[in-house]
């Protein structure tokens, strides 16, 4: 009765136009985001001076340093141009699909989305050198501001949706037709530029983005401030649910730091005693979480990966689990989050904010009982989730027998959300099909 | 061809295996690493590095100790160290086991003036440095360099020590008669490495004591360096370490090349640059002993 319940509400969520343009935007925008997040898994994995495999293969001894640097640079770069610029392909797709969900001219609202996008992001008020180079706020470019992107863009595609004309795309165009349809997107354009515009000063002049990044400031603070499990945990559960809404930056703050003082501490005690067993503060929630709560990047979802790989039947699905499975493995899931997608899918919400907590409490409880040490040692960036325990307890044997142990519950408890899924996705395809007016063919 | 079901078991499976087959070697890094830090937390050793002026050799502080180790009660031991021109170290002398404050000096093959060779010793030094970091895993040094030894002191904590600070911590430099501006005298008219040295003195730490002690035989100079280019360290130091103290001994021994063997400067490095014989002997404080950051050393 319930999971009826549960069921009909994804499929009515889902079936939502701005959930149906999240769906496609993000569909579409996958192979970028494969790809980015495997030039990621490189930068963080192999080619950064603090990464796994360049430390424990002795990169810098025997690479010389020209091919070092230059992999380095050129998986950093490639990644930071994807995800960077990632919001202004996510309002064109954003308009495009709108615009094309009403029948409009898509191109031309994709174009004025991402016009508007970079004029709400343009720092109107840094006007030194502004013939020469343009500034804008990159941080509402990126795929941390997914959700804003996208709103940007449905809102682009409504403005062609009542202003528009009706317009089918054809293969050929001859002269008057592009003359009819330049004509035709005059008046939906400029009305998005000037939606674009007012926002832009709008946020300028009531310092939006101050407010913006006072809020991310705050949860940069409370990941520096290595709090305990209890303020951790709610704080961890908001950022999880920020980032599947398409607001990345909390999580990335709250979850950075490591080096701080109440760290250094542990580390201090640790080195001293030989184990982390006693350390001083046992319960700092961004270690557990560092341990615990993420394998596979946030939300666990190497976890998800695997049930997916196992028991998923829809053919490109398994593909993009498939192409993304390495870098989630190593910790860059974001080809994962818009691949599957999780971004903005009702069906993984639950799952991908409580596996992470409910993992770090009973990582906390086993702490508390003594059967495993807490985690004090450093851990180098781009370690495989399930062994981060073990790399952080200085190889604690049963530290790592858990973490495999919790891995494997973890993927238990994703088995029946991805069975759900797959028939929630099959009962979509139906509902689309009925809707385009095929024939239903069971 | 692979069916598909196949493929995603196998892309399972080979991640795993790989998973297993670099946990061997992250095991033993992981080992490996803490040990070092541990060791390195723990250890006791706190070395005085000294580094002679242009044309002298390891054997130039030979006296110095000798005269250090009259005074004190507990006997440093004394390691010299020859960087010869194509990097490799030459050992002489050795630390005693039981020794926490040992000297060590580094002498170079070419002990050339001029500021292209002090910066060919800085580099020199710093092979011989990371070596020692690594074999003698002391968390904490003390500096001293005579004449030109400051300098090559100067330029190493500029563009050097930041490879280390995470775990290592400099406390103390003392620079006997160090030519911050050369031989010139009008403070005006600064030479090319003070230019340098000025330029990146933000990147000297701020827990940093400096002293320099000049040489008064006359009026304006140990007999070989200015007093104004020793003064010139001011223009380094003042306002970005903790404390920059300037002295001048005078009377018998301050001419430039005996001022290590100087009674006064003797006295001022048992009061000023050692640890032993006070009141609380070697409490070894690491200062802010951060998470080691794993950064590929910068090759300069």
């Amino acid at each position: 009765m319930v999971d009826r319940l549960i069921f009909k509400m994804v499929v009515w969520v889902k079936r939502r136009s701005f959930f149906r343009i999240a769906e496609r935007t993000l569909t579409i925008l996958m192979p970028l985001a494969i790809i980015g997040s495997i030039f990621q898994f490189m930068w963080r994995s192999v080619f950064s001076p603090d990464s796994l495999i360049s430390n424990i293969f002795y990169f810098d001894n025997w690479l010389p340093d020209p091919v070092f640097d230059a992999a380095w640079y050129a998986s950093q770069g490639l990644s930071s141009v994807i995800f960077n610029s990632f919001g202004l392909l996510v309002a064109y797709f954003g308009a495009q699909y709108t615009a094309r969900y009403y029948h409009k001219d898509a191109q031309m609202a994709g174009i004025a989305g991402m016009l508007s996008l970079l004029l709400c992001a343009y720092r109107f008020q840094d006007t030194s050198n502004f013939n020469i180079t343009m500034n804008f706020n990159w941080r509402f470019l990126g795929i941390h501001s997914f959700l804003f992107a996208l709103v940007i863009g449905y809102i682009v595609g409504l403005i062609f949706r009542f202003w528009g004309v009706d317009f089918h795309h054809q293969h050929t165009e001859n002269s008057d037709r592009i003359e009819w349809r330049a004509f035709a997107s005059f008046r939906p354009t400029a009305i998005a530029l000037l939606v674009g515009l007012v926002i832009g000063i709008f946020t300028s002049i009531i310092q939006v983005r101050m407010i913006a990044s006072n809020v991310y400031q705050f949860f940069q603070n409370e990941g520096q401030n290595n709090l305990n499990l209890w303020t951790f945990i709610p704080l961890l559960a908001l950022a999880l649910f920020l980032n599947w809404f398409g607001i990345g930056e909390p999580l990335n703050s709250l979850t950075a730091n490591m080096g701080s003082g109440t760290n250094v501490a542990n580390l201090n005690y640790a080195l001293e005693h030989g184990s982390s067993w006693n350390i001083p503060n046992k319960f700092v929630g961004n270690a557990l979480y560092q341990s615990y709560g993420k394998f596979g990047g946030s939300g666990v979802l190497l976890a998800l990966l695997i049930v997916i790989l196992l028991v998923y039947k829809h053919d490109n699905t398994n593909k993009v689990a498939r192409w993304s499975f390495i870098p989630t493995f190593f910790g860059s899931n974001q080809g994962a989050l818009v691949g599957v997608p999780i971004i903005l899918n009702p069906m993984y919400l639950f799952s991908y904010v409580l596996i992470p907590v409910l993992n770090m409490l009973i990582a906390a409880l086993f702490i508390q009982l003594h059967l495993i040490p807490a985690s004090a040692y450093q851990v180098l960036s781009g370690t495989p989730g399930p062994i981060v325990s073990f790399m952080a307890t200085n190889g604690n044997w049963s530290a790592l027998i858990f973490s495999m142990l919790l891995f494997a519950g973890d993927i238990l408890l994703y088995w029946p959300v991805v069975k759900i899924a797959a028939k929630v996705q099959t009962e979509i395809e139906n509902l689309n099909a009925e809707e385009a007016g095929f024939e239903y063919v069971h | 061809m692979f069916t598909n079901r196949r493929k995603n078991i196998l892309i399972i499976i080979g991640t795993f295996v790989f998973l297993m087959i670099i946990a061997i070697p992250t095991f033993f890094w992981m080992k490996n690493v803490n040990k070092d830090m541990a060791e390195r937390r723990k250890s006791q050793m706190s070395p005085v590095i000294m580094i002679p002026g242009s044309s002298a050799t390891t054997e130039r502080f030979n006296e110095l100790v000798e005269l250090l180790n009259k005074d004190t009660y507990k006997k440093h031991s004394l390691l010299k160290v020859q960087v010869k021109t194509d990097g490799k170290l030459k050992y002489t002398g050795r630390i005693n086991k039981n020794d926490n404050e040992p000297f060590i000096v580094v002498g170079f093959e070419n002990n050339h003036d001029g500021y292209s060779n002090i910066k060919k010793q800085a580099d020199w030094f710093d092979l011989a440095f990371s070596r020692l970091s690594q074999q003698y895993k002391f968390n904490n040094f003390k500096a001293f360099g005579h004449s030109n030894g400051g300098l090559i002191w100067t330029y190493w904590i500029e563009h050097y020590y930041s490879d280390y600070s995470s775990d290592i911590t400099i406390k103390k430099l003392m620079t006997v008669g160090t030519p911050f501006n050369f031989n010139e005298k009008n403070i005006n008219n600064k030479t090319e490495m003070l230019s340098d040295l000025i330029k990146n003195r933000k990147k000297i730490p701020t827990n940093l004591d400096v002293y320099s002690v000049s040489g008064g035989q006359n009026y304006e100079s140990d007999g070989l360096v200015p007093e104004s280019s020793v003064a010139a360290g001011k223009y380094i130091f003042q306002n970005q370490v903790k404390h920059y103290t300037t002295m001048t001994v005078t009377g018998e021994d301050a001419q430039h090349s005996s001022l290590p063997q100087n009674k006064q400067v003797v006295q001022l490095i048992e009061q000023y640059l050692l640890d032993s014989d006070k009141q609380n002997p070697a409490k070894n404080n690491p200062g802010n002993f951060k998470i080691k950051q794993f950064h590929k050393k910068t090759k300069k």
